[in-house]
């Protein structure tokens, strides 16, 4: 068979999946440029705050404040002292390391970092590169491919994965990887996404999968981490009066307090039944006054569409007001919410 | 407009109908053959082919969905005119870019038993992808049927692209272990 084959066999999928991909906002989270102004400036306070800075011993690894400071997924430092600090580690027979470093839990949300080292034997590179790519994708200049690099050290490429295992059991519902390495041979993978409010548990697991270059079999060791959910309030609002706008509608949300970050879920069923076009007119939601880092939309296991914002700033009044934006920026309709005492 | 005004708009033999498409889905032709083509003259003339050819085929076809209908069309009639432009190497665009990532997938050669194959693997995609989860299989669809290239689904999806291509390549491997099984390699 050759790779063309398999291109053009893509054409013949069903037009459902072709339609379900036509606009992938619709599955995925958004960022409100207000909150990427927030977080550059979070990040440059960040960056000028020695407190901040997580030193892990024996090894150089960055921590997930590090990893993330730059990204729209930064870790508060209001968050700091709920980062539990994890001890797990093993050397496998191969000769590369692995520690479980971090973990951050609240309701709504989670943070792990892991850390893995390939000693003097191993460039330690994401598992989704190969060895044609350039060595810029592990931070070190442009113009020499990673195997090019490896041979000229002396070492062998390890690509190298991690995520955290149980998702279900931990109520994962999305997540996102971040690679970042210290040097050559030493890697922080961070994993963060958003998890579901109604689970607790109080341990963990993160697999961490490698193998070495020109080598088929996959080593994995699996990391045990605490589990210690870093709660606060939970605030309760219900609509008032008609609810319905792009073809949803918006019974209720809560708000997860917590000094990892606040988010935010929204209760919400199709006006329908089911999913309708009309939702593909809506660009976003938001309430005056509050900010979000992340937004993002999915259908729930009961077929209903779920949103959930992350990261969320501002004052929760008595009153707050959800308007839903279009494509061009216009007000498509509004809903008035009340917080339940 | 809906769909079905258009399609009878086509049915009737009415130019409306070629506007009427255009104004509607024109930006989704062309975004299509953009990423496959990466040229604006070779993408247009792609969107105006597609037209013709939808021209020619309703009637007698009737379309349930017109998006996916005229998306097929244009996406067939891209990767053509870029394996005409390639001439037998590779060219630019998302095109080359995606065939290189599934190269991982398949097993080479291209005897007759498996051009065979490859007909079967029409009907094996589709169960591949009815086992996946919903975001999995918008992120996977989205890169090998749409094309678009890792930093546009990044944009859009609010991942990183390291996220991206992680899963993206977590799929490509299970769609290798699938194949695997289904004897398709």
């Amino acid at each position: 068979m050759k790779t063309m084959d398999l291109l053009d066999s893509f054409e013949n999928i069903r037009n459902e999946y072709i339609m379900e991909a036509q606009d992938m906002k619709k599955h995925y989270g958004r960022k409100s440029p207000a909150s990427r102004v927030k977080f550059m400036l979070l990040a440059a306070i960040i960056a000028v705050s020695l407190l901040l800075v997580t030193a892990f011993a024996a090894m150089n690894y960055l921590g997930m404040q590090e990893v993330t400071q730059s990204t729209p997924y930064a870790v508060p430092s209001e968050a700091a002292p709920y980062i539990e600090t994890q001890s797990a580690q093993e050397t496998t027979a191969e000769g590369w390391s692995c520690t479980m470093l971090e973990s951050l839990f609240d309701s709504a949300s989670f943070t792990i970092s892991v850390g893995i080292s390939g000693g003097d034997k191993y460039v330690v590179v994401p598992e989704y590169c190969s060895a044609g790519d350039d060595v810029s994708e592990i931070g070190l200049p442009r113009g020499q491919t990673l195997g090019d690099y490896a041979a000229q050290q002396g070492k062998t490429l390890l690509y190298v994965g991690a995520g955290i295992q149980d998702r279900d059991k931990l109520g994962i519902a999305t997540t996102t990887l971040f690679y970042e390495s210290q040097s050559d041979s030493e890697m922080t993978i961070v994993e963060t996404g958003q998890k579901s409010a109604n689970v607790s548990v109080t341990e963990g697991t993160c697999s961490v999968s490698a193998w070495v270059d020109g080598q088929k079999d996959v080593t994995r060791v699996e990391l045990p981490f605490t589990v210690k959910e870093a709660a606060g309030d939970v605030l309760v609002y219900k609509a008032e009066g008609d609810n319905e706008v792009a073809g949803i509608r918006t019974n209720s949300f809560r708000v997860y307090q917590s000094p990892a970050g606040n988010s935010i879920v929204f209760d919400q069923e199709y006006a329908m039944g089911e999913y309708t076009e009309a939702l593909q007119e809506l660009k976003r939601m938001d309430i005056d006054g509050i900010t979000y880092s992340e937004g993002g939309s999915m259908e729930n296991e009961e077929g209903k569409p779920e949103t959930r914002w992350s990261d969320v700033k501002g004052t929760f009044g008595d009153t707050l007001t959800l308007r839903f934006i279009n494509w061009d920026n216009e007000v498509m309709g509004s809903v008035i919410f009340h917080r339940q005492k | 407009m809906e769909d079905t005004q258009i399609v009878d708009l086509f049915f009737s033999r009415d130019q409306q109908a070629i506007q009427q498409t255009d104004k509607k889905y024109g930006r989704l032709c062309y975004q299509i053959a953009w990423n496959i083509l990466s040229s604006r003259e070779d993408a247009e003339e792609s969107v105006s082919d597609t037209y013709l050819s939808a021209w020619n085929s309703i009637p007698p076809t009737r379309p349930v969905f017109l998006a996916a209908f005229l998306a097929k069309i244009t996406r067939h009639i891209s990767l053509d005119r870029w394996r005409k432009n390639s001439a037998g190497k590779r060219g630019g665009g998302e095109a080359a870019i995606a065939l290189e990532e599934l190269e991982e997938c398949i097993s080479g050669g291209s005897d007759p038993e498996a051009q065979l194959r490859a007909k079967e693997l029409r009907g094996a995609l589709n169960r591949f992808l009815d086992g996946l989860p919903q975001r999995e299989r918008v992120l996977f669809v989205s890169r090998y049927w749409y094309l678009r290239s890792v930093k546009q689904m990044a944009e859009e999806t609010g991942l990183s692209e390291s996220s991206v291509k992680t899963q993206l390549f977590r799929t490509r491997e299970k769609l290798r272990r699938f194949l695997d099984k289904e004897g398709l390699l």
